[in-house]
């Protein structure tokens, strides 16, 4: 398998993300009440993708990684900012133009257990993308066929029941149909967390598979961090709405600039014993999105932050070959 | 199983059947034995269906009313559990023996504050008075690591994060100092530093209260942060049992090699992970021989016969496996059991 890394300083970016926004309004508080609140969920986010990468995404619950996933592929509207997909705005783009579009991105669901329509047989569920699409009836039977082939399941598996598979199956169901309308950028979010470990592993490997067979670009969303490494070229890590960290994966991993990103690898437990971690966990939980903190997010649970981390806001900036948000480094 | 601490908990040959109609049954856990040491943790991971949890449930004899104990022992310091009352057990579940769920959002009763929750168990075992309790609930809540206690104890479940809810739970489960605690995936629904926080808390309640932990979990990280011996299961049997190095250093059991050789690492980049073929059996789906058999790389006409079993193959280390059977070894690589 080609290692996309070598790609990574020449091949052109797909998707170019810039200044994303999203925040969602909230009754606040009181149920009768008619003020407002806002979470912000997705604040000033930028990114780049290149053609044939992997970006992984990593956060805690609520930092806002599946909310930038559902952007990126416009299942939510932004409220602010501009992704652009090959050269073109797709975040303004309309409805009828943006159905056209749509099967160059696609999405891979967490829980194959609902993200499967189940009085939907398995050729159902691959033709339906395709129907929308307006391929003919003989094309789309020949594609289903393709696509089972192409993700390891089986001809027959085509006229059954999603409640006929176990959930390794169910995600391969689910890859086939982002992959049937041969979309050049897919977002994988949280792909194999509802799985068996020794079902990860297979799921994984396909990915990386079809990866380099069809030359996909992916986003892919996470929170373990491990899988994360061993899937992704670069890596964007998110607190709180905003991309704190960013970098090549080999050294994000080594040498991770920002504080939070060295309490996130910290805390991760090692599968082979050794003395426990000696650095002390974080303490408490993240903030409100709805009041997020002032200045640097972190600094509420930072062991390192200083007066200044109250007050100002750290912007992303380039420190050597990683881009870090924070003002100590 | 040759443990040099005198044990708290023996289960021996534990076998539970899930009861359907016209007396069949569909065995779900088959000859499960093994020890909990005092002031010993004991990990059980396992994938789904493995029957992990139903060993945990089983214990403290909370299994669902279709699913019969067919065989065997459960030992509490001397006692077998399995024979024990309605009503004894009632004070066994919550006094000596506390169970901790995965669900910190579910398992916690939404119109109720915390402190009520707490108080409940407390008065119950220990018919003390209510002031009393509730002094021994904020100490508690003290304990694992709520922040300001004798406020937070009057706050209703959903005022809390998840990892705050967890720490209640631990609470409750610690409110009467209990012999052993049981925690069924107690950081899975947990974010990574949560986890950490929870993992750290459980380390040092260990240390500080001498209880012994049956840790349960699918993820070999907490396992091996945590328990100082691991078993672990396939298909309602237990297919190896070991120390934690042991395990990790030397895993004997084909299945065992394959999920460690599987999982990713954080510090760590291989160019393919390596996979267990084939899907984990379903309920009532278990092959013949040794369970694992059609998804092993090394089996054998052998391994669809008999069901191989526990047997000791180091000190301190049992495999389940055809490959380590006593006959099928050299007398000389054999260890003294």
């Amino acid at each position: 398998m080609i290692s996309n890394a070598r790609l990574l300083n020449v091949a052109p970016s797909l998707l170019e993300v810039r200044g994303l926004v999203k925040h969602f309004p909230i009754a606040k508080n009181s149920l009768f009440s008619r003020e407002m609140a806002v979470v912000h969920a997705v604040d000033n986010v930028s990114f780049d993708i290149r053609k044939g990468e992997t970006l992984g995404l990593v956060g805690e619950s609520g930092c806002g990684k599946s909310t930038t996933s559902r952007l990126v592929v416009r299942l939510l509207d932004p409220t602010a900012g501009s992704i652009h997909y090959d050269g073109e705005d797709i975040a303004s783009l309309s409805a009828s133009k943006l159905r056209t579009r749509r099967k160059d991105f696609q999405i891979i669901f967490q829980d194959p257990y609902s993200s499967l329509n189940p009085r939907m047989r398995v050729n159902e569920l691959l033709s339906e993308p395709m129907a929308i699409a307006g391929f003919r009836s003989a094309e789309r039977d020949s594609r289903v066929y393709e696509l089972l082939d192409m993700v390891g399941l089986a001809r027959r598996h085509a006229s059954r029941f999603p409640h006929e598979f176990s959930g390794g199956q169910r995600q391969r169901i689910g890859i086939a149909r982002a992959l049937a309308l041969r979309p050049k950028f897919v977002v994988c979010d949280e792909p194999v967390s509802a799985l068996d470990v020794s079902v990860q592993a297979q799921i994984v490997n396909l990915l990386k598979d079809l990866q380099a067979e069809m030359g996909l670009t992916y986003l892919f969303v996470a929170h373990d961090l491990s899988v994360v490494r061993h899937i992704s070229d670069r890596v964007a890590v998110m607190y709180l709405g905003k991309i704190v960290e960013m970098a090549a994966k080999s050294s994000l991993f080594s040498d991770p600039l920002h504080p939070y990103t060295k309490a996130l690898i910290s805390a991760v437990p090692h599968a082979r014993p050794r003395s426990p971690s000696k650095a002390a966990p974080l303490k408490g939980d993240v903030p409100s999105p709805i009041t997020p903190p002032s200045g640097c997010r972190f600094h509420t649970r930072c062991p390192l932050a200083v007066e200044r981390c109250r007050l100002e806001e750290p912007v992303l900036r380039d420190v050597g070959t990683q881009s870090v948000a924070c003002h100590l480094v | 199983m040759t443990n040099k601490k005198k044990p708290l908990l023996s289960v021996r040959d534990l076998s539970v059947s899930l009861a359907i109609s016209r007396g069949g049954g569909i065995p779900i856990l088959e000859s499960v034995s093994f020890d909990v040491a005092e002031g010993d943790v004991l990990g059980i991971v396992g994938e789904s269906g493995c029957g992990k949890s139903l060993t945990a449930l089983s214990i403290l004899r909370l299994l669902p009313k279709s699913a019969v104990v067919t065989s065997g022992q459960i030992l509490f310091q001397g006692s077998d559990l399995l024979h024990k009352s309605e009503s004894e057990m009632r004070a066994t579940r919550g006094n000596d023996i506390a169970m901790i769920f995965q669900e910190p959002m579910t398992s916690l009763n939404p119109v109720l504050t915390v402190g009520e929750q707490i108080l409940e168990a407390i008065i119950y075992h220990e018919r003390t008075t209510r002031l009393a309790a509730r002094k021994r609930a904020i100490e508690t809540l003290d304990i694992v690591g709520i922040p300001s206690p004798d406020r937070r104890i009057d706050d209703y479940p959903h005022q809390m994060s998840g990892g705050m809810r967890q720490r209640v739970m631990i609470a409750m489960a610690l409110a009467t100092n209990p012999k052993l605690l049981i925690a069924d995936e107690p950081t899975t629904a947990l974010d990574v530093t949560v986890q950490a926080q929870i993992l750290e808390l459980l380390r040092k309640l260990r240390a500080d209260l001498g209880m012994s932990v049956i840790i349960i979990t699918h993820d070999l990280g907490v396992i091996s942060d945590f328990a100082d011996r691991v078993m672990v299961m396939y298909s309602g049997r237990v297919v190896e049992e070991s120390t934690t190095r042991d395990l990790f250093d030397r895993p004997l059991h084909p299945y065992t090699e394959g999920l460690m050789r599987s999982i990713p690492h954080i510090d760590e980049d291989v160019a393919r992970l390596h996979t267990i073929e084939g899907i984990v059996p379903s309920l009532g789906e278990w092959p013949q021989g040794c369970r694992f058999h059609p998804r092993c790389p090394y089996s054998t006409a052998a391994c669809k016969g008999a069901v191989p079993e526990l047997v000791g193959y180091a000190p301190d280390h049992s495999v389940a496996c055809v490959r380590y059977e006593p006959s099928k070894q050299p007398r000389s690589q054999l260890a003294s059991r």
